[in-house]
């Protein structure tokens, strides 16, 4: 079984700007996959490519091996839920749903049907004679969701759609749209700013930033070695040293930081000695070595340094550490019973392991 | 007690200097409305002692009614032409980029600035005999004899849509500029053509701002008489031409009152199936909901 | 001399322009733009005067011919406005708050004015009428012009054929061809229609009504135009899209200034006036006499119709100071008056309601 959809370096310019730039991707059926990237990165433009409100400029969109580069929307058969939901105001939510159905010329009480079931499956019976206006924000993200998968879309296409929603909500309806779409074994492309609404939903994540990918992968690998800078510092938090190639010793590599700190991280083969990287590291891979601490003696980054500010976040504290040679980098530590009491001003030592450095061009 | 009193002198002084806001409202609506109407009412009923004779002698004259029911086709049929044609434009400007659409918008308001009559005559000079249309038609050996574009209903017809396309456009264009344009993406993307895509959602959602238009200009329509005057022929006769003969050189303002009251009741049955249908809030620009 | 009425011509006429323009919004708005109150503030000793015409070129003749000359003689601050009719005066008398001391009056204005009482009746011990044309002379208003509807045609656009010297011959669509225009309203058009019938023009009043419709039925479906206002039938005539039409002969003089070959057939004219009146109950009217007494003399009517438009004087003895040639072209020229028939305000005061409905009524079925 091949890709059921593809994108081949595909190219859509405004004026000047490069909306999207040489873009290729190809998603397998019942895939999950965010596009994911700041606002003005390219995700909507590309989004509205494969659904066909835009024509590429260049390259090629294959649907089931199909060239649909330039058919009209209306003949994809793909889904699209947006984001502020676009009901149709002067339409109840049966005719809503019906719409799709009306248009494809289904029979009178089969549509009647679809459109029972698909209520159903979002939850919501009874609600066919109301109009729009008189629902709630959330009951109308479930009708679009409705009048997109009742016509039974190869692909869903999902457009920030939880973007006007409150936290509370957006929680539990990431969970019901992903139930659905598991329960449906539909493909869904989901464009999306937030990546905690990524990283819990998509099976695969293409992160974009001015109009291209710059890193497709699953949200553990995105998070776990970022590919470079870009995506290191979009996905979660880093602390990042800048630095020289020192050297390269077996599976690691040494990177002395401008201000003469020599750290070791996972091996890198992406550049020469003397070239300058940067080094990524995780606030939460960073330990607060103690004495008695057994399991660090194998922890060769290890510095010394003081705790200039505490900030509790709940579930973790952030100690915010300046080492000896002037660099300031936050420790991230979960909060429990066995932590220790640390005071600003104290004397700490925190190290981390190699592999947990990630050195980027 | 004493925070409880405070409170209700404090409502007292400001629904007092609230009524003293609406004042001037109130005023105007007096004196420019409800004591001109009231006093051609009057005019029409007391002549001095109260006498139905002057809406008698309308519906005993046939000119009358006859010229009442000539003003309501013409109205219709230019408000309709105004629709054809206004429509379009109001369609294309929601979707021109912002340069171009202010570029239109400033002509269609700059429009308003000319004067009917230079209007009027414009048309003269294009529609007649040996205006440009029958120049370059004859030159192009497209017809032997000029056509009779002038003076007659078809020369009415594009003088009053003329005058009457701006107002179309506007409550039309804002009633659009309120409607989200991902609707027609989503019906396209729900399997609607483009026809179809206009005819379901589209033109609907347009409703109010058509039936503002459409009200606006009609009841325009009803009172005019300059164009139908200079650009119609002999059977484009106005009430609004007889009221003021009436009242001018006449001077049976009783009568003048009369006509001018049918015709105000005219229109407002007009306006009450407007209301009945489409909702008299919609006139605002606000989609009902 | 030549000379002398090609600068008169130049000026554009709007008088009567009012006529289809009054009671709709660009009707005031047109109005208000030439009203421009014009005042004139010579010292005010001998009071003040509000004098009320129709704008335009005319009321720049009277203007330069009259009202001026008037002011500076007795020290009278003159406050002019335009745009006049019988129904503004009765709104004024009605309300006993004066606008206007004098006024310029249409015969139709003038007679339904008389008919209903609103109008001051004409001193004549100070109002001296030795000359006066005695069809000029009312109860309560005393002619100031007189002007001319007739027939009128574009000698260009007839070319080699012969026009028409009658109304026989407009009324006669076979041998003299050619788009036509008359005017939208009964007066006139049914005396019109009475001559071409072989009425004498003695005879024409009082309207044998059947008659006029039945001869007005023949030519129904040949007048391509039916024109409202006084612009409207000089560009009609203008643009050949009449080569024939009712048209007022000021208006005619005026484009045949501008070189437009016009001509006019005095035969069949129908001669009428402007008056001067005063609103009832007028404060003022013995100033307005007296303006009225100053404006209707031989030497004034005689400069203003020399030198300023060409209309006919009222005042028989004014034709002493216009020289033979300029005579010529005015509707009261001896030679011109009595190829013409005049106007019957009295027929028409009574008449004027009943034969317009009939009118509207015939010219929509």
């Amino acid at each position: 079984m091949g890709h059921q959809l593809e994108l081949i370096n595909v190219s859509k310019l405004f004026g000047d700007v490069r909306a999207v730039d040489n873009v290729s991707l190809s998603i397998q059926h019942g895939e999950f996959l965010t596009l994911l990237g700041p606002s003005g990165s390219g995700k909507t433009t590309s989004l509205n490519m494969i659904a066909g409100f835009e024509i590429p400029d260049r390259g090629e969109i294959l649907l089931e091996n199909d060239d649909i580069t330039t058919v009209a929307p209306n003949n994809r058969g793909i889904g699209m839920v947006f984001q502020n939901y676009a009901l149709f105001p002067h339409m109840t939510v049966s005719d809503n749903i019906a719409f799709p159905l009306k248009m494809r010329k289904t029979p009178g009480n089969k549509i009647h049907r679809a459109v029972t079931e698909a209520l159903e499956l979002v939850k919501l019976p009874g609600f066919e004679s109301r109009y729009p206006h008189q629902l709630s924000g959330g009951q109308q993200q479930r009708i679009a969701l409705a009048r997109a998968i009742v016509f039974k879309p190869k692909i869903l296409l999902m457009d920030e759609p939880l973007g006007a929603l409150d936290k509370k909500l957006r929680d539990h309806m990431r969970l019901e749209i992903k139930h659905l779409q598991e329960s449906l074994d539909i493909t869904v492309i989901y464009v999306t700013h937030d990546q905690e609404e990524a990283l819990t939903m998509s099976d695969r994540i293409a992160i974009m930033n001015e109009g291209k990918i710059v890193q497709l992968d699953t949200p553990v690998a995105l998070y776990e070695t970022p590919a470079n800078l870009f995506v290191a510092d979009f996905i979660g938090e880093s602390n990042f040293l800048k630095g020289q190639i020192a050297e390269t010793n077996g599976d690691r590599t040494a990177v002395e930081t401008e201000e003469g700190l020599k750290v070791w991280v996972a091996k890198f083969n992406q550049a020469d000695a003397g070239e300058e990287v940067s080094v990524a590291i995780r606030p939460e891979k960073i330990q607060i070595l103690t004495a008695d601490a057994d399991d660090s003696n194998d922890i060769i980054n290890r510095f010394s340094g003081r705790i200039e500010e505490i900030v509790y976040v709940g579930e973790a504290r952030i100690y915010r550490v300046s080492l000896a040679a002037g660099i300031i980098v936050d420790v991230k530590v979960q909060s429990g019973p066995s932590v220790q009491n640390f005071k600003i001003g104290g004397d700490i030592t925190i190290g981390w392991r190699t592999r947990h450095g990630i050195a980027l061009k | 007690m004493h925070y409880k009193s405070t409170t209700s002198s404090l409502w007292h002084r400001q629904s007092f200097r609230q009524l003293i806001l609406v004042i001037p409202a109130l005023l105007a609506l007096f004196l420019l409305f409800i004591y001109p109407i009231s006093s051609i009412l009057i005019k029409s009923l007391f002549s001095p002692d109260f006498t139905l004779k002057h809406y008698l002698y309308f519906f005993e004259t046939p000119l009358y009614s006859r010229v009442l029911w000539i003003t309501f086709q013409i109205s219709v049929l230019s408000t309709l032409s105004a629709l054809i044609v206004g429509y379009p434009i109001a369609y294309v400007l929601r979707r021109a980029k912002p340069g171009i659409r202010n570029f239109f918008l400033l002509a269609i308001t700059l429009s308003f600035m000319i004067s009917l009559l230079v209007r009027n005559y414009s048309w003269i000079i294009v529609l007649q005999r040996s205006g440009v249309v029958n120049t370059v038609l004859t030159y192009l050996g497209l017809v032997d004899s000029p056509f009779k574009l002038l003076h007659n209903k078809f020369g009415v017809m594009v003088g009053m849509t003329h005058i009457f396309v701006p107002y179309i456009v506007f409550p039309i264009y804002s009633v659009m500029m309120g409607i989200d344009l991902n609707l027609e993406k989503a019906a396209q993307n729900l399997g609607a053509t483009r026809w179809q895509t206009f005819w379901r959602v589209s033109f609907p959602l347009s409703l109010p701002g058509i039936g503002a238009g459409a009200l606006l200009v009609f009841i325009m329509a009803l009172g005019f008489f300059i164009t139908p005057a200079l650009l119609g022929g002999r059977k484009e006769q106005m009430i609004s031409n007889l009221i003021q003969i009436q009242v001018v050189d006449l001077l049976n303002w009783p009568f003048a009152s009369a006509l001018s009251v049918i015709l105000l009741l005219a229109t407002l049955v007009v306006f009450a199936i407007y209301n009945r249908y489409l909702g008299v809030e919609r006139l605002w620009g606000g989609l009902k909901t | 001399m030549k000379k002398k009425k090609e600068t008169q011509n130049k000026k554009g006429m709007t008088r009567r322009e009012f006529i289809v323009t009054t009671g709709a919004a660009t009707g005031a708005a047109l109005v208000t733009a030439s009203v421009g109150p014009f005042v004139h503030t010579t010292m005010a000793k001998g009071g003040t005067l509000k004098v009320c015409s129709y704008g335009g070129s005319y009321q720049e003749s009277q203007r330069k011919a009259l009202i001026q000359p008037f002011a500076d003689k007795f020290g009278v601050k003159i406050i002019e406005a335009s745009g006049p009719d019988i129904a503004k005066v009765k709104a004024q008398v009605d309300a006993k708050s004066y606008e206007w001391d004098v006024v310029d009056l249409e015969t139709r204005h003038v007679a339904r004015g008389e008919l209903e009482n609103l109008l001051e009746p004409i001193d004549t011990s100070v109002v001296n009428l030795e000359g006066i044309d005695k069809k000029a002379i009312r109860k309560a208003a005393i002619g100031n012009i007189f002007w001319t509807t007739s027939l009128a045609y574009n000698k260009k656009a007839l070319g080699d054929k012969k026009p028409c010297s009658s109304w026989a011959d407009f009324w006669d669509v076979k041998n003299f061809p050619g788009p036509r225009a008359l005017q939208d309203q009964a007066p006139f058009n049914l005396e019109f229609a009475l001559l071409a019938d072989g009425v004498p023009m003695d005879k024409v009043y009082p309207i044998h009504v059947e008659r006029a419709f039945k001869k007005m039925d023949a030519i129904k479906d040949q007048i391509t135009v039916w024109w409202k206002n006084g612009a409207q039938q000089i560009q009609l005539l203008t643009s050949a899209e009449a080569h024939y039409a009712s048209a007022w002969n000021g208006r005619v003089n005026v484009a045949q200034g501008k070189g437009v070959p016009l001509e006019i057939v005095w035969e069949g004219g129908c001669l009428d006036l402007d008056w001067w009146a005063i609103p009832k109950g007028n404060p003022n009217r013995e100033l307005a006499m007296k303006f009225i007494n100053f404006a209707i003399s031989a030497e004034r009517q005689g400069e203003q119709m020399q030198k300023f438009i060409a209309y006919g004087p009222t005042n028989l003895k004014a034709f002493n100071y216009i020289t033979p040639e300029r005579a010529k072209e005015l509707p009261s020229y001896p030679e011109n008056l009595k190829k013409q028939f005049a106007h019957d305000a009295d027929y028409w005061g009574p008449n004027l309601a009943p034969l317009t409905e009939k009118w509207k009524t015939w010219l929509i079925s």
